[in-house]
């Protein structure tokens, strides 16, 4: 009984040591099994979608943290503009400056960490895109200083209103821009809402557009966001491009 | 009907070139972030990235990072079209 123990270790142990070895000297690609044409076809979207997350910013979960930043900054505003806030609303316009500084911060490190050690035509696109959102605001704040100065007796909301309809068509043509770089149809459709929510606080005016940025923004930005994840998840599981 | 592209159809090199023809053509990846998405050895991906490059379907660049040697991979158009031609195939089986 013992002798048999014995052999069957023996066997089991030899049969482990071949397959360790043939696991380890990967020697001879082309002596591989040939692969299943349905375990190839998920073999290859597998590597596309793991790819895909690996060399992308995770898109939806920056939608999620943008949804969140709307949601902060424009319910303070809101809040210090209707009373239902204790808060001063050039503190509110301050808190919304390092909320919405945040949100930049976390969306530049995603895609910058996204695109490392990656060369190529996409990594100028990417530079040249983020700087544009720099060059973009840069000049929002600057044309903020300058109407604030240009209309110091105006209500801060008549202000406000005015900078955010100027904000937010940076937010929509650098969106659609976007789109048209690299080729995505969500982000256009998503430039095109900016657009029109912006359309509609302007014509709303200046007492009502905060309402509809804190509504309207956040949920765009949902929006946006599910789309992404359910696009993402039916990449992974599975239709060729 | 013809046979699939042996070069591509085996698991490894079918994921390092499925990897690549996401990356696009004019890009390249470096190969420890190719490794890392492809979960392999670097012995094991060197083996069958050498195949796909002796094929004309990928390539390998070797050049300096700022004082570090680095190696990039990327797919060259052939790569592309015969991936491309591999997936078609591969459908029709199905």
């Amino acid at each position: 009984m013992f002798a048999d123990a014995s052999r069957f270790v023996t066997r089991h142990t030899a049969t482990i040591h071949r397959r360790t070895a043939a696991r380890n000297t990967n020697q001879s690609p082309t002596e591989e099994p040939a692969l299943d044409p349905r375990a190839a076809l998920a073999s290859l979207n597998q590597a596309a979608a793991t790819t895909r997350a690996s060399i992308e910013p995770n898109t939806a979960v920056i939608y999620f943290v943008w949804a969140a930043a709307y949601l902060l900054g424009y319910g303070l505003l809101h809040g210090a503009a209707f009373g239902w806030l204790p808060l001063a609303y050039g503190t509110a316009l301050v808190i919304g400056a390092v909320i919405l500084l945040a949100a930049i911060t976390y969306t530049a490190v995603a895609g910058i960490r996204s695109s490392s050690q990656i060369r190529g035509d996409s990594t100028f696109a990417g530079m040249a895109y983020g700087m544009s959102w720099m060059g973009g605001f840069l000049i929002v704040a600057l044309f903020s200083i300058v109407i604030s100065r240009l209309l110091a007796d105006e209500h801060l909301l008549v202000t406000g209103w005015l900078i955010n309809s100027v904000a937010i068509l940076v937010v929509g043509i650098m969106y659609m821009a976007g789109a048209a770089i690299f080729g995505d149809r969500s982000m256009f459709l998503l430039g095109v809402c900016f657009t029109v929510l912006n359309a509609a606080g302007l014509i709303a005016g200046a007492s009502a557009f905060i309402s509809i940025f804190a509504i309207g923004g956040p949920i765009l930005f949902v929006a946006a966001g599910i789309t992404m994840l359910v696009l993402r998840r039916r990449e992974s599981s599975g239709t060729v491009k | 009907m013809a046979e699939l592209d042996p070069v591509i159809h085996a698991d490894a090199r079918l994921r390092a070139m499925s990897a690549l023809n996401t990356l696009g053509l004019h890009e390249s990846i470096a190969f420890p972030k190719l490794r890392e998405i492809l979960g392999m050895t670097a012995g094991n991906l060197s083996t069958h990235l050498r195949k796909l490059e002796d094929a004309g379907y990928i390539t390998v660049q070797k050049l300096i990072e700022g004082r570090s040697p680095a190696t990039y991979v990327g797919i060259t158009a052939t790569g592309v079209a015969a991936f491309e031609a591999y997936k078609k195939q591969l459908l029709e089986l199905l």
